[in-house]
C-alpha cells in the first residue's frame, strides 16, 4: 500500500505539473482544448493526493513500522484515533494534508466556476497548480511521508501525550483547510488583478472563498486556544500556551491562522462594501459576542489558584473568588496500569451549595515503552467541572500512602471566553457572506 | 508489486482521461483560437461578419468564428 501512496505521490506531483503548464499554455494560445487538459490535470492531481493520503493512513492505522513517520509518532497502544490524527503531527503529514485539502478545494473551484467565470479559471487552474507543484517536490523530494527505514521497529515512538486530544488533533486539519481555501481565494484574486475583471461573478466567487478561509482558519484558532487552555493546567497566561507547544509547528502555524483568518475578514468585509453595510444580525452577533469575550476574559482574571492535601474519603472546604462555600471529598486515590501508561489517579466529589455535585478526576500518567523506558515525560491531566458562571479544575500535583495533593483553580466565567468566540466566529461569517443575488451587490 | 501495477494502471487511465481533451480536439481539427476571436455573449450579430444570430450555436455559421464565451 506504501508502494503505491509513493507512486501515486509523484503521479500526482506530474499531474500537477502537468495542469499549470497546460493552463498557461491554454492562456497565452488561447486554445480550449490546452486549458481544459490543464483542468483536467488539476482535478486528477487531486485523486493522486488523495490515493497518497490514505496510503500513509493505512500506514498508520495498520501501525505499519517500517514507514519512518509511523515508527516516529505512533505506537502499538495508541487509540485509533490519534494514529489518524499522528499522520499530520509532522511536517511531513501535514504538508500532504495541505496538498490534498488544497488540491481538493481547487478542483471544486473549478466545477463551481465553469459557468460563471470561465475566463478568469484557467489563470486559477495555473496559479493553485502552480502551489501544488511546490508542495509535492518538496514532498516527493525532502519531506517524504511514506519514506522507508531500513531497520523495521516492533514499536514505534508513540505520539506526545499533549497531542493526544481532540481538540489538539482537530486543529491541524482546520487550520490546513483554512490555509488552503485562503490560498483559493488569492488565487482568483491574483488572476482577477491580473485580467483587470471584478465583475459579479469574480466578487462572489472571492467572497465565497474568503468566507470557507474565515470559518476554517478562525475555527482552528478557537480550538488550538482550547486546546492550550486546558493543557496549560489553567494556570496563568494560558492565553499564551497556546503559541508554544501544544502542536509541533507551535506559534508561528497560530500566527498565521490567525492571519489568514483575519485577513479574509478584511477581504470579505471590503467585498461587500465595508464595516457600514454589515447585516443588522451580523452586527448584534458580533457586538454580542465582543462583550462575553471581554467580560470573560476580564472575570478569568480573578482566578485563584489553592493546594490541598486530602486523605481518602476525606473532606476539604475551600472558598472561590465569589466568595462561595466548596466542598471537595476524596473518592480514593488508585493506580492503574494502561498499555504502556502507569497512571495514578483521584477521583473528587465537587460540591457547591444545593447545587447538583460533580464528579472530578485527575490522573497523573507516566509513559513507558516496551523495553520499560520512559517515553515521554509524565503528564498531569487536569479534570474539570464547568458551569455558566465558573470552571473549577483541578490537578494531580503528587500522592502519598493514602493521601494526594492536589491543586484547585477556580475560573470565574471562563465559559463566555468560548460562547464570545463562537458568537464572533459566526456573526463575521454572517458579515462577511456574499450577496445572494446580483441585485444586493455592492458596486 | 501489486501496488505498483494498481498504481501504474491508474496512472495511465488518468493520463489517458487528462489527454482526452486534446485528442479530441485534433480529431475535430484545430479549433478556433480562443480570446482573439470576438465574442458575442448577448446573442446579437456576429461581430466578425455580422451574420444574423443563431440561438445556441457556438459559433458562427458563415465564417466559423466563436460566438459565445
Amino acid at each position: 500500500m506504501t508502494d503505491l501512496g509513493a507512486l501515486a505521490l509523484w503521479v500526482a506531483a506530474l499531474m500537477a505539473v502537468w495542469g499549470a503548464a497546460l493552463s498557461f499554455a491554454g492562456i497565452t494560445l488561447g486554445r480550449d482544448d490546452l486549458a481544459h487538459s490543464g483542468r483536467r490535470g488539476l482535478v486528477a492531481c487531486a485523486g493522486f493526493v488523495a490515493i497518497a493520503t490514505a496510503a500513509l493512513w493505512w500506514a498508520f492505522l495498520a501501525d505499519d513500522f517500517a514507514v519512518r513517520q509511523v515508527a516516529m509518532f505512533s505506537s502499538v497502544a495508541l487509540p485509533s484515533a490519534f494514529k489518524l490524527s499522528a499522520s499530520w503531527t509532522a511536517r511531513a503529514g501535514s504538508l500532504l494534508l495541505f496538498a490534498l485539502a488544497f488540491a481538493v478545494l481547487a478542483a471544486g473551484a473549478q466545477r463551481a466556476n465553469r459557468d460563471g467565470n470561465e475566463r478568469l479559471m484557467p489563470g486559477v487552474t495555473a496559479t493553485c497548480a502552480l502551489v501544488l507543484v511546490v508542495a509535492l517536490v518538496i514532498l516527493v523530494t525532502t519531506w517524504n511521508p511514506l519514506e522507508r527505514i531500513e531497520t523495521v521497529l516492533e514499536d514505534g515512538r508513540g505520539l506526545d501525550p499533549r497531542l493526544q486530544g481532540v481538540a489538539a488533533a482537530a486543529t491541524v486539519p482546520l487550520r490546513l483547510l483554512g490555509y488552503a481555501a485562503a490560498a483559493v481565494a488569492l488565487a482568483f484574486a491574483l488572476v482577477a488583478a491580473v485580467q483587470r475583471r471584478y465583475d459579479g461573478a469574480c466578487r462572489r466567487a472571492l467572497g465565497w472563498w474568503t468566507l470557507i478561509a474565515w470559518c476554517f482558519s478562525s475555527a482552528s484558532v478557537l480550538v488550538a486556544l482550547r486546546a492550550a487552555y486546558t493543557n496549560a493546567d489553567y494556570g496563568t497566561r494560558w492565553f499564551w500556551r497556546a503559541t508554544d507547544g501544544a502542536s509541533l509547528d507551535g506559534g508561528a502555524a497560530l500566527f498565521v491562522a490567525v492571519a489568514a483568518a483575519l485577513g479574509a475578514l478584511i477581504a470579505g468585509t471590503l467585498l461587500n462594501g465595508g464595516v457600514r453595510r454589515i447585516r443588522g444580525s451580523a452586527r448584534y452577533a458580533l457586538v454580542a459576542g465582543s462583550a462575553c469575550l471581554a467580560a470573560g476574559l476580564a472575570a478569568s482574571a480573578l482566578r485563584s489558584q489553592q493546594v490541598l492535601e486530602i486523605a481518602d474519603g476525606a473532606t476539604v472546604h475551600l472558598a472561590d473568588p465569589l466568595r462561595r462555600d466548596w466542598s471537595f471529598t476524596s473518592q480514593g486515590a488508585s493506580r492503574i496500569e494502561r498499555p504502556g501508561q502507569l497512571v495514578a489517579a483521584v477521583a473528587l466529589r465537587a460540591a457547591q451549595g444545593k447545587e447538583r455535585p460533580q464528579f472530578i478526576t485527575t490522573e497523573y500518567r507516566e509513559y513507558f515503552g516496551q523495553d520499560d523506558r520512559e517515553r515521554f515525560p509524565p503528564l498531569a491531566t487536569t479534570g474539570t467541572g464547568a458551569s455558566l458562571l465558573e470552571d473549577v479544575a483541578v490537578t494531580y500535583v503528587s500522592g502519598g500512602e493514602g493521601t494526594a495533593t492536589l491543586r484547585v483553580t477556580f475560573v470565574p466565567l471562563v465559559s463566555w471566553v468560548w460562547i464570545g468566540g463562537v458568537a464572533i466566529v459566526i456573526g463575521a461569517a454572517l458579515a462577511i457572506r456574499p450577496a445572494a443575488s446580483s441585485s444586493e451587490e455592492v458596486a | 508489486m501489486n501496488g505498483l501495477a494498481i498504481g501504474g494502471a491508474l496512472a495511465l487511465a488518468a493520463a489517458l482521461w487528462v489527454l482526452g481533451p486534446i485528442f479530441r480536439a485534433g480529431a475535430a481539427g484545430a479549433p478556433p483560437p480562443q480570446g482573439s476571436e470576438p465574442r458575442d455573449a448577448e446573442g446579437g450579430p456576429c461581430k466578425a461578419c455580422g451574420a444574423a444570430p443563431e440561438p445556441g450555436a457556438e459559433y458562427c455559421a458563415q465564417c466559423g468564428r466563436r460566438r459565445t464565451g
